[in-house]
Parts: C-alpha cells; sequence; structure tokens
C-alpha cells in the first residue's frame, strides 16, 4: 500500500474541536453578569471620579433625608450621601474576594493535585484535614478565627481563602481521580515520566478548565463570605462605606429610614448576581 | 420463503431521509427504502457513522429534538408510522415494534429488580395484575434460555453477567409479542463464547416468533449467519440490499466487496489473505453530496460516480444495487494477496521471557487469583498473541509485563538479564525497550497535546539525547504514515484509526524491542482495523520488533500473530503456532472458543460446541483442571482432582489437559467430521 | 456467569458502611475539637483577668489563672476541657455568668426549630421546581428557575433578609422586624415565617440545581430510553425509573447543605435579634467569651456531621449497587 493510502485509511471523519469559550459570547445570562461584574470593577478603582459627594463627608444638618433629587439614594444618620457611599463601597469587597478566591484557588488545587494524584496515605490525610475544615460552616469558622487574630484586610483574605480551600481541593481532586485512571497517564509513566511532572505538564492541562469554573465559584462565595462578615461586624471597620458594614450600622433604621440599608444590600445583590452569572456560565460551557 | 400477497409487510420503509441539526444540516439518513415481511430476519450492516442507530430511532419514533425527518414513509403493518399521532405511537411501542438497544449494562434501570422490568411491559401493554405479570415475565425469561428465571428475576442488573443482561433485554422486547423486533448490535462487548450463545438463542427465537426481525451490526459474519437477506448502509445510503447469500457470495457493490475484504478470517487454510482496508475516509455528512456517496474510496470510480447520484438498479428479484456500474463489481478483486509468512528469525535465546507469574487482588475479604502460574517465551521478532474471554487474566498478564502492575510472584528476564517487574526499578534501556499500546485510543492521548507534542516528548524521554530534532520527528510520524500537517493536531481532531496510529508512534519512540498492545483494535471499526493489523505486521517486518499482542478475538489474533497463547481464569492452558493452534488437537477450550467465532460463509456443518454450566467465580477457581466444570472432554475425578500436565504436540505447541494428543485429535477430528458436538460423558455438579 | 452474593451479605455490607462512616465522623469530631481549642487559646487575652474585671490585683487573677489550671501546658489543659466536655460540664460563660450547658442546649433548640422549618420550606419546594425545570429543559420555565436559583445561591443571607423585611416587616407590616421565640402555633408562624424563608430562600437554590442536575441526567440515561422505548407512558417512566436514581444524590447534598444552613442560622439570627445557637456564637467570639464559644463550635460541628452522615447513609440505602457492594 501507498505511504498516500496508508495516510488516508482512517475511517469516519475526524470530529472537529468543540466551540469551546467562544460560544459564551451568545449566552445573554453570562453576558449580562459580566457587564454588572465589569461595571463594579470599574467602580471600584474609578469611584473618586463618579462620586457627586464625598463619601465621608459628614453633614449633621442632612441626617436621615429620604431619596430626593440631591441625594439619590437619601442620607444615612450621619448626613452622608447614600449613593456616594454605595459607589465607594464596592472597593473593600472587590479588594479582599478576588485575593481571598485566588488564594483558595491555589491551596485548592496544589492539595487535590497532590492527593488525587498520589492517593494512599497522603491523600487520606489531606482528606480528614480536609473534612475537618468542611465540618465548619464558612460563617462559623470565620467567625472563630477572626476572633481570635483580630481583623484585617490580610487575616479577611487568609481565612477566607482557608475556608473555601477544601471544597476546591475536593473537586480538583475528584478530577485529578478521574484523569489518573485514563491510559494516557499510564503511557507517561511508561516513558519515564516522574510524577510530578505528570501531575502538572499531563493532568493539570485537563483539569485547568475545572479550575477555571472553579475559581469563579469562589470569588462568588468569597464575595458572599467577605460581605457576611463584614455584616456580622467582623469585616472591615469603620468609617468604610463597605456594603456589609453599612448594613450593619443602618439596621437600627430599618423602620424610618430603609434607603440606608436597601441601596447597599441591593447593591451587593446585583454584584453577586454577576459574579454567580459568570461563574456559571463558564461551568456549563465546560461540561458541554 | 413465501409472502402471502394479502397481508401487508410486517415493515415497509420508502426513501427515508433523516437530519440533525448540528453546525449546519447533518444527512444521518438518505432516500433509504426496505422491506420486511413477517417470519424474515434482515441484516442491516453498517460502521460507525453510518446512521444505523437513527434509522432504529426513527422506526421507535424516538428521535431527539434537533433531528427531523425531512421525506419518507414507514409503514408498520400497513399502518403510516411517521403520521400517527404521539399517543398512538406511544401504544405501539412495544407491543407493535420494539427495540432491543445496544449496551445491555446501561440499559436496564440499576435501582429496580429485573422482574419489575420485565412485568412492566406486560402491565403497561396487557393490563395484567403485578402478580400475573410476573409470572410472564418468569416464562419469557424462559423462552429466553435464562436458567433458573424465579432467582433472576429477584435480582438487580448489576448481579447479571453480560449475558443474562442481553436476554433480560431481548425477553423484554418479546413480552408483547411485536411485529417487529429491532435488535440493535445484540453481540457487541460480549465475549466470543456469550456472543455464540445469544446468536443461538436469536436462531431459535426465528423459529418460535412470527415477527420481522431487524439486525443492525457492523459484523458481517453475524448477518451472514442469521439473516434472510442483507442490506449495506453507508454515510446513511443503502448501498446494496438482497438475499444474504448472494450478496455476500458475489456481492455488487464495490463497498460490500471491500468490507468483505477487510474481515479477518479463521478458516483454518494455512496462512490467511492479507487484509485489504478501504482507503480514504467516510464523507462529511454536514456538506453537500453531489454524487455517490462511497466515490472516493471506489476502486471503480468514474467521473460519472462524482456527478450523479446513483439510483438503486436492480441486479435480479429483490436485490438492489446503488452503483452506476454494479455489472463491472464482478471483476474486483475478492481474494487478497496471500501473506508470505515469513517465519521470525530464532536466535536461540528468547528475548523476553516469563516464569511463574501470579497476581492475587486482595478486595475486603475477597482474594481473587487473577493470573495463575503463567510462564512463557517470546521470541526475537515474533507476534506473541494472547487470547482469552473477560476474567482470564490476560491483561494483567499484559499489565504486568510492562510495569503498570506489580505481580504477586513471578520472574521477568529481558535478554538473559533479570527484569524488575515495578516500572520504576528498571533501568532507562529497559523502560524504552518494552513499551504499551492501549486499547482505548480516546484515553490514551492527552487531549491538551497536540500529535507533535506527544511524539517529541516521547522521543525526548524514550530515545535520549542523541535523537533530537525534527528528523527523528518525522521519520517517527512516517513510520505509522501520518502527514506532517496531523503533528498539528490535537487528538480531539482525530479519528479513531489514526490516534491509534499515533499512540502506535509514541511506543516506537525509542526503538522498542517488545511491545505490548492490549486489545488495540477492539474499540475500531473494522475497516480502520485492518489497517491497524497491516501496521503491526509491517512495522515487526520492518523494525525486527516483537509483540505480545492480546485480543478476545481469535481472527485477529490469527491474523496478526506467529504463536499464540490460550488463557481461561487465570491459567494459560495452551501455547502453539498460529497456524495450528485452531486444528485439532487442541486444549478443548481453545475447541470452544473457535466453534463460537462467526465465519464467513456460515460454516453449517462445523459442530457448534456448548460449555457446560457458567463461569467459575475467579474467588473460587476449581480444583483440579481449572475448566473442568464446562469441559465438554470431562473425564471424571482425575480432571476433578489432579491438575493436568503439560501435553505436547509437534512444533512446541502444547496444551494441559489430561487427554493425550493423540486421543483428542482423534476425538476431536471424528467429531468435526460428523458435525456433531461432543457430550459430556459425566453431567458434574458445580 | 459468575455467582451473586448472598442473601447475608447484603446487610452486612450496608452495617459495614455505616460503622465506618461514624468512626470516621468521630475521628473527625476529635480532629475539630483539637482544632477549636487550638484557635480558641491563642485568644488574646487573660481568662483571670476577664474573670475578675480591670480592678483586681495581679496577684488574685495569677491565683485564679493557677486554679482553673490556666498555666497548665496546652496538652493537658485540651485533655481536661475534653474529658470535662464529655462529661457534661460544659464550663461557665463569663459574659453572662451562666452555666454554658443549659444556655447551649437550649439555644440549640430554638435554633433547630428555625431551621427544621427553613429546610420544610426549601426541600419540598426545590426538588419539585428542580425536577420540573429539568423536565422542561431548554423552555421558559427551566430558563427562569435556573436564573434565579442560581442568583439565590451565593446570595448573602444579610441581604435577602434586609431587603425581605423591608418588604413584609417595614411596609406591609405582615412579620415583625425581629423574632422571638414562639409560644404556639400561631406565633410560630408569626415570629418565624421571615426568618426561616430568608434562609429556605438560600438553600432552595442550590437544592433546585442539584434536583435539576441529577433529574437532567437521570432523563438523559439509557436506562430511561429503554423504559420509553418499552411503551411505558411517561408518567410511569418519570415515577418508576426516574425518580428512584434522583433521590439519592439530592438527598445527599441536602445532608452537605446543613452546613450552609448553620452558617445562615448565624446570619440570619443576629439580623432578626432571634435568641438562637448562631447569635450566641458571634456574641460570644465578639466578648471573647471562650467557653460558650468552644461549645457553640464543637456544637455545630456535632449537627453537621450528624447531617452528612444521615445523609450519606439513607443515600447508599437507596442506592441497591452500594448496598451489595460486599460483592
Amino acid at each position: 500500500m501507498s505511504a498516500h493510502q496508508w495516510q488516508a485509511a482512517v475511517g469516519t471523519w475526524p470530529r472537529r474541536s468543540s466551540l469551546g469559550v467562544r460560544g459564551l459570547g451568545r449566552s445573554p445570562a453570562f453576558l449580562i453578569g459580566a457587564a454588572v461584574l465589569l461595571f463594579w470593577v470599574v467602580d471600584a478603582v474609578a469611584w473618586p471620579l463618579l462620586v457627586p459627594y464625598d463619601p465621608q463627608a459628614v453633614a449633621p444638618a442632612e441626617t436621615l433625608q429620604a431619596p430626593s433629587a440631591e441625594h439619590w439614594f437619601g442620607t444615612d444618620d450621619l448626613g452622608r450621601d447614600v449613593f456616594s457611599r454605595v459607589l465607594a463601597g464596592a472597593t473593600s469587597v472587590l479588594t479582599v474576594a478576588p485575593a481571598a478566591a485566588l488564594l483558595a484557588v491555589a491551596v485548592g488545587v496544589a492539595i487535590g493535585l497532590a492527593a488525587g494524584y498520589l492517593g494512599g496515605a497522603i491523600d487520606e490525610v489531606l482528606m480528614r484535614v480536609t473534612d475537618a475544615l468542611l465540618a465548619f460552616p464558612l460563617v462559623v469558622g470565620a467567625v472563630l478565627v477572626l476572633a481570635v487574630t483580630g481583623v484585617s484586610r490580610l487575616h479577611l483574605v487568609v481565612v477566607i481563602a482557608l475556608v473555601l480551600a477544601p471544597l476546591t481541593a475536593r473537586t480538583v481532586r475528584a478530577a485529578v481521580r478521574n484523569e489518573r485512571e485514563r491510559e494516557y497517564v499510564e503511557a507517561a509513566r511508561l516513558r519515564g515520566d516522574s510524577g510530578a511532572y505528570i501531575m502538572v505538564a499531563e493532568i493539570l492541562p485537563n483539569v485547568a478548565a475545572i479550575v477555571v469554573a472553579e475559581s469563579t465559584t469562589r470569588l462568588a462565595a468569597a464575595i458572599f463570605a467577605a460581605s457576611t462578615l463584614s455584616f456580622l461586624g467582623l469585616g472591615i471597620e469603620q468609617p468604610s462605606p463597605d456594603w456589609g458594614l453599612s448594613v450593619a450600622l443602618g439596621r437600627v433604621f430599618l423602620q424610618t429610614a430603609p434607603w440606608i440599608v436597601l441601596f447597599p444590600a441591593l447593591a451587593l445583590a446585583t454584584l453577586v448576581v454577576g459574579a454567580t452569572a459568570v461563574a456559571d456560565g463558564l461551568r456549563l460551557r465546560i461540561e458541554r | 420463503m413465501t409472502t402471502t400477497q394479502d397481508r401487508p409487510a410486517a415493515l415497509d420503509v420508502a426513501g427515508l431521509s433523516v437530519s440533525y441539526a448540528r453546525r449546519g444540516r447533518v444527512r444521518a439518513l438518505v432516500d433509504v427504502s426496505l422491506r420486511i415481511e413477517r417470519g424474515e430476519t434482515y441484516g442491516l450492516v453498517g460502521e460507525s457513522g453510518s446512521g444505523k442507530t437513527t434509522l432504529a430511532l426513527t422506526l421507535m419514533r424516538h428521535l431527539p429534538r434537533a433531528a427531523r425527518i425531512d421525506g419518507g414513509r414507514i409503514l408498520l403493518g400497513g399502518d403510516d408510522l411517521l403520521g400517527a399521532p404521539e399517543r398512538t405511537v406511544r401504544r405501539w411501542r412495544g407491543r407493535r415494534i420494539a427495540l432491543v438497544p445496544q449496551g445491555a449494562g446501561s440499559a436496564l434501570n440499576p435501582s429496580l429488580r429485573v422482574g419489575t422490568q420485565i412485568a412492566e411491559v406486560y402491565r403497561a401493554h396487557g393490563d395484567l395484575l403485578p402478580a400475573e405479570a410476573a409470572e410472564a415475565a418468569a416464562r419469557t425469561l424462559n423462552e429466553v434460555r435464562v436458567g433458573d428465571p424465579a432467582q433472576v428475576l429477584r435480582r438487580y442488573p448489576h448481579e447479571l453477567s453480560a449475558g443474562q443482561q442481553q436476554r433480560v433485554l431481548i425477553a423484554m422486547a418479546l413480552a408483547a409479542n411485536p411485529e417487529v423486533l429491532i435488535l440493535d448490535e445484540p453481540t457487541t462487548a460480549l465475549d466470543a463464547t456469550v456472543e455464540a450463545e445469544v446468536l443461538d438463542l436469536i436462531e431459535a427465537l426465528q423459529d418460535e416468533i412470527d415477527a420481522a426481525i431487524l439486525l443492525i451490526s457492523h459484523d458481517v459474519r453475524i448477518v451472514a449467519r442469521l439473516c434472510d437477506r442483507a442490506g449495506m448502509l453507508y454515510a446513511g445510503r443503502l448501498l446494496e440490499e438482497g438475499p444474504t447469500e448472494d450478496v455476500f457470495r458475489a456481492p455488487r457493490h464495490p463497498y460490500t466487496v471491500a468490507l468483505l475484504r477487510c474481515v479477518p478470517r479463521l478458516d483454518a487454510s494455512g496462512t490467511p489473505e492479507r487484509l485489504e482496508p478501504i482507503p480514504g475516509r467516510s464523507p462529511d455528512l454536514a456538506a453537500e453530496l453531489r454524487g455517490c456517496s462511497f466515490a472516493e474510496r471506489c476502486p471503480l470510480v468514474r467521473p460519472r460516480c462524482h456527478e450523479e447520484a446513483p439510483a438503486a438498479s436492480s441486479v435480479a428479484d429483490d436485490w438492489t444495487s446503488r452503483c452506476h456500474f454494479h455489472a463491472d463489481v464482478p471483476t474486483l478483486e475478492t481474494a487478497g494477496v496471500s501473506l508470505n509468512g515469513k517465519p521470525p528469525a530464532h536466535d536461540g535465546a528468547p528475548l523476553l521471557r516469563v516464569e511463574g507469574l501470579s497476581k492475587t487482588y486482595h478486595g475486603g475479604e475477597a482474594r481473587v487469583e487473577a493470573v495463575a502460574d503463567v510462564s512463557f517465551e517470546l521470541r526475537q521478532g515474533e507476534v506473541l498473541g494472547l487470547v482469552g474471554e473477560s476474567g482470564s487474566g490476560k491483561t494483567s498478564v499484559a499489565r504486568c509485563i510492562a510495569g503498570l502492575a506489580e505481580p504477586s510472584r513471578g520472574s521477568l528476564e529481558l535478554d538473559g538479564r533479570e527484569l524488575p517487574w515495578a516500572l520504576r526499578e528498571r533501568p532507562r534501556e529497559a523502560r524504552t525497550a518494552v513499551q504499551m499500546v492501549f486499547q482505548n485510543p480516546d484515553a490514551a492521548l492527552n487531549r491538551a497535546v497536540t500529535v507533535g507534542g506527544i511524539l517529541r516528548r516521547s522521543l525526548r524521554r524514550l530515545a535520549g539525547d542523541r535523537e533530537r530534532g525534527h528528523a527523528a520527528l518525522y521519520d517517527l510520524s512516517s513510520l505509522v504514515h501520518l502527514s506532517p500537517s496531523d503533528l498539528e493536531l490535537r487528538p480531539r481532531a482525530l479519528s479513531g484509526g489514526m490516534k491509534q496510529r499515533v499512540a502506535i508512534a509514541r511506543s516506537f519512540a525509542g526503538s522498542p524491542r517488545v511491545v505490548v498492545c492490549d486489545e488495540p483494535v477492539s474499540d475500531l471499526d473494522v475497516s480502520v482495523q485492518a489497517a491497524i493489523l497491516n501496521l503491526v505486521r509491517d512495522l515487526r517486518e520492518r523494525e525486527g520488533v516483537s509483540y505480545l499482542f492480546i485480543s478476545h478475538d481469535l481472527a485477529v489474533v490469527r491474523y496478526v500473530a506467529d504463536r499464540i497463547g490460550v488463557m481461561y481464569l487465570g491459567s494459560l492452558v495452551e501455547l502453539g503456532p498460529a497456524a495450528t493452534l485452531f486444528d485439532p488437537p487442541h486444549h478443548p477450550y481453545t475447541e470452544a472458543l473457535v466453534s463460537a467465532v462467526p465465519t464467513l460463509p456460515p460454516d453449517e456443518q462445523r459442530p457448534r460446541i456448548t460449555m457446560y454450566g457458567p463461569l467459575p467465580s475467579p474467588r473460587q477457581p476449581p480444583p483440579g483442571c481449572r475448566f473442568h466444570t464446562r469441559c465438554p472432554r470431562f473425564l471424571g475425578d482425575v480432571c476433578r482432582t489432579v491438575e493436568p500436565p503439560w501435553q505436547q504436540h509437534v512444533d512446541g505447541h502444547r496444551y494441559r489437559c489430561h487427554i493425550a494428543p493423540r486421543d483428542l485429535g482423534g476425538l476431536q477430528r471424528a467429531d468435526r467430521l460428523a458435525g456433531r458436538p461432543p457430550l459430556r460423558s459425566e453431567l458434574t455438579t458445580v | 456467569m459468575t455467582e451473586p452474593p448472598t442473601e447475608g451479605r447484603r446487610s452486612s455490607a450496608l452495617t459495614r458502611l455505616v460503622l465506618t462512616r461514624v468512626g470516621l465522623a468521630l475521628l473527625t469530631l476529635l480532629l475539630v475539637s483539637m482544632l477549636v481549642f487550638a484557635t480558641v487559646q491563642l485568644l488574646p487575652g487573660d481568662l483571670g483577668r476577664t474573670v475578675l474585671g480591670p480592678y483586681a490585683t495581679d496577684e488574685q487573677v495569677a491565683a485564679l489563672n493557677d486554679r482553673v489550671g490556666e498555666d497548665d501546658p496546652a496538652p493537658v489543659r485540651y485533655a481536661n476541657w475534653l474529658s470535662d466536655f464529655v462529661r457534661g460540664d460544659w464550663g461557665t460563660s463569663a459574659a453572662l455568668r451562666q452555666p454554658v450547658r443549659p444556655l447551649v442546649l437550649d439555644r440549640l433548640a430554638n435554633s433547630l426549630l428555625l431551621a427544621l422549618y427553613a429546610l420544610a420550606l426549601a426541600v419540598p419546594v426545590g426538588v419539585a421546581l428542580g425536577m420540573l425545570a429539568a423536565r422542561r429543559r431548554g423552555r421558559a420555565l427551566d430558563a427562569a428557575v435556573s436564573t434565579t436559583s442560581v442568583s439565590l445561591l451565593a446570595m448573602p443571607e444579610f441581604v435577602v433578609g434586609t431587603i425581605l423585611s423591608i418588604l413584609f416587616a417595614v411596609e406591609l407590616g405582615w412579620f415583625p422586624v425581629s423574632a422571638r421565640v414562639p409560644d404556639d402555633v400561631a406565633s410560630f408562624f408569626h415570629q418565624l415565617t421571615l426568618p426561616a424563608t430568608v434562609l429556605a430562600l438560600v438553600l432552595f437554590g442550590s437544592l433546585t440545581r442539584v434536583a435539576r442536575a441529577a433529574t437532567l441526567s437521570a432523563l438523559d440515561a439509557e436506562y430511561t430510553r429503554t423504559a420509553t422505548l418499552k411503551g411505558l407512558p411517561t408518567r410511569t417512566v418519570l415515577a418508576r425509573h426516574v425518580l428512584p436514581n434522583v433521590l439519592p444524590p439530592t438527598v445527599a447534598a441536602i445532608g452537605a447543605h446543613v452546613g450552609y444552613l448553620v452558617g445562615g442560622i448565624v446570619v440570619v439570627e443576629t439580623l432578626f435579634a432571634y435568641p438562637g445557637l448562631g447569635k450566641l456564637l458571634l456574641d460570644s467570639a465578639l466578648a471573647h467569651d471562650l467557653a460558650p464559644l468552644q461549645a457553640c463550635v464543637l456544637a455545630t460541628a456535632v449537627v453537621v456531621m450528624v447531617a452528612n452522615l444521615a445523609a450519606d447513609v439513607v443515600a447508599s440505602a437507596l442506592n441497591p449497587r452500594l448496598r451489595r457492594a460486599a460483592s
């Protein structure tokens, strides 16, 4: 048989590579979510240019005013413009949450890779520790640790990452164990590749998609965590316009001046929805 | 067979065209017409992508939402199937037309007992009370020859063997006495002997039921055995259709000829003929096709073939062919070139020697002896085939030799020097020298890396510093006939055959001495399989490499191997030259295996040897000879208590049995001549 | 054809499974207790000083510390604390000046009331909607359910709580802004509906997705297609083939969600000033009140693990393949 015939003796038509990330452009939920997320990110950086008033400027004469033409979202108990405070409040959560999410994913991937590929005793130990950490619901664990260590941005980031990492570790571990069974890993061993090489160069690229999906999901969870902790009084301190803090402090005025808590809550809601829509869109695309 | 003119055909399909919406429009079926009468069995032959499953689903009116019926008519016993409302069709499903789907294991609900699932059919179509339905279910199980139906009914699907699961599915389909029965690949993934039993069952059912049977399969051999008429489906078009015997004996379509030349034969007639894989690729179903769908790959192709799609021309009564030049088809070569059996060079000393290999798994309280005391040698430049059914331990042997699994006992020698079993303990030269090709081409290549990347890495690790550079890479890829442009592709864009060639190239990167192949062609289409098998043979001749070739398919192994070893329940029961292994005298298990493989053309004379009783659990292998519980040539107590010795025959052919070659040969030859299977002299209680 | 396992093996497989899981859970609990103890011991501050206040002399503080064993090495203190705890002595709250055990148990009961109400709201609705959305995959209902559940999933409880409070408590006045412990059925609904709904909404977000995914996977399964091809009516296919395969993963997920529930309870109780375990936890943390803090954290860990264990056992029991794992 000639080389040409050999080359062509294949059988069924090879499948074209699947759409991948490009298809996301068609999903309205994803696009809207991304837009919202983008808006808040830009706002977190550029709020000084956007605010009509100084968020910290106290105006004793104008306390507890309902929304009006001068103050679109009204004023709070110290006369500060709520609209400006809402715009400025994005920074704190968008500083802490992404950092925490990134750290969580990094730690989670490392643990998941090691546990999933190496198996055996290492896997058992790591999984026991992970289970122990998972037994602490997010808030409980964070409350415990922060009460001890005191609150600062760094502590917040580390604590949230610690609480979020186990779930990522479990997901990555499951994916790695799946990959480990596949014959190309055995072929790599037959080649003489070391365990470390296989983990990083062979398996990791194949679970990369899952890692990306995890990262965005963790981001949403980190936003959740950071803002909840602020609400509970374990987050950013006064007089930050942080949303969680605003809601916590403004609660006493719930019945008299609900706008003080309503708008920060709504702002946070939109951020969460945006982040989750992006995370979900990515996840669905990857699973397809 | 007479067709009563006043009774409409059980199934009448005319001009059926179906397409899917998937990045454009994929034409799955184009102008397909066929007709099956009551009591007739029609075999539809098609490889993957031919549209056979689409046809089955269309007949059940159960297509996915993305599918669209573009035209045609289907009459079920004279009634319009395509035009009927959903409510009516739902009543017809299961009662008038039933499907036995592919993949018995996943087609049964894992959470429900088998009895419930069968009884459901009765309850849905017959309004029977639960007790009556249960009784009916038991009766149906008897019809499909399931032993101890009462027990089986109480079990869950995963507690049944593959053969039993398949029978249960057939029982469910037969329950409501349908007019049309569709069997979609009924024996894929079944062991040869189990497959033979299922085929026997279908043959028996053909006599007992009145339904029209549509048998869909990629395997021409079983269609040849069971079907009255055959149709060749290719790229959604029915290329040839006619009485089975005629179509396969003197085909009138180039595709049929080409397909028949790809099928490995097990005929005991000296050296086998060379298989001819079909050149080219099957057409892209999403593209507009003007001429004949087979034109790109056809040896008879002429300009007219590219321009005009051929209509179904009549060859004879009930025999049509979609070819402009079907009259010229008989001039095509049907016989292949005889392989020149170049005997491998024997330097005397064996290349690889395995001694006393045993592997026992400990799972909880269970102790499973997967491999028990296997010893053999692999000589320089030879292909040693290892056959056996599931549970035989052949895969464990392969993995141990490759270094991927560690045995409990045994020694391994390469070139006379001891070779550690564990991969990490092997020296670099040994790792390069012993490589492996896996069964599943999808899982065997890293999806995230390009072909070039995969091969380059293998070159670097296995060939070392000496062979860096593009030259080595191109040499390696041309070894398996991959073009330079293929190197840029990721595995996702490759077909099964191409993926397997990459896997083979990868193992050859370091110029190995031994390549262990674990079922390398089992997941591939017949036409692609032929190409890979030829590649294996050619590489052996060119590179002088030795192979340990594992397969469950005897015909495949016959084609590639010089010597063959037969494994049963963890033991090696026979070892001998491929040319003589399939003839008496040989081990009774081998005898049964050979009788189970369907031949082309079907050999009515050859007796079908049934083995007695179920496969013993590997946790409790039978004492004495492991095969004694099922052996049709069981002698008595000696087989039950004493482990059989190795009997030596000619040319290094040896087998383990208490019956000496001369006696065994006499018995087996006599039975073959008389066309009668051996009767067990004494029935053992297991 | 291999022989199937005998009847006797089946129940022992399940028993073994339960025992193993319980054993592992106890081990994890021990680990948790160590972690809790270690963390809390790092709290800045001095037990003696906290108890006696700023006006006591250093000698008095030292004497108290010595008496309570504050200065003993950590493992000794841990062992003491653990043995006390197991025997029922959970210490005294420095801030509230009450014994911890009755306090914690009382608050736990209040929280359980709230939690069960939330579960009763979230589980049936979530599972039903998830299954319904899966059946109408790709259509309007599915899109609506998916979007809603996804949005609710990561929504902080205090956001939902605030918005709902403003709407139903402030504007409409249907429910009170703070919740008291109910004493009868009427006050149960009046006081707890709002906080329970807040909890339920977030739970519902994730439960719906799990139920939907499980249903989709069952609907797409080969065996479902076989059932349809047998000619079974749709409702039979759904009830007998799909539902039994949807239940195990959903039950397992519910177990996992108890963890989220506990976290949510802390927030909701704070938001509605409800005297439950969550609020006690937070208050103790902020006040650096060690004994109740340790007890609360351990109590929540126990609850979470018990729920997970129960869910896993039920899920395994529902899955025939796992039940017969002995083979």
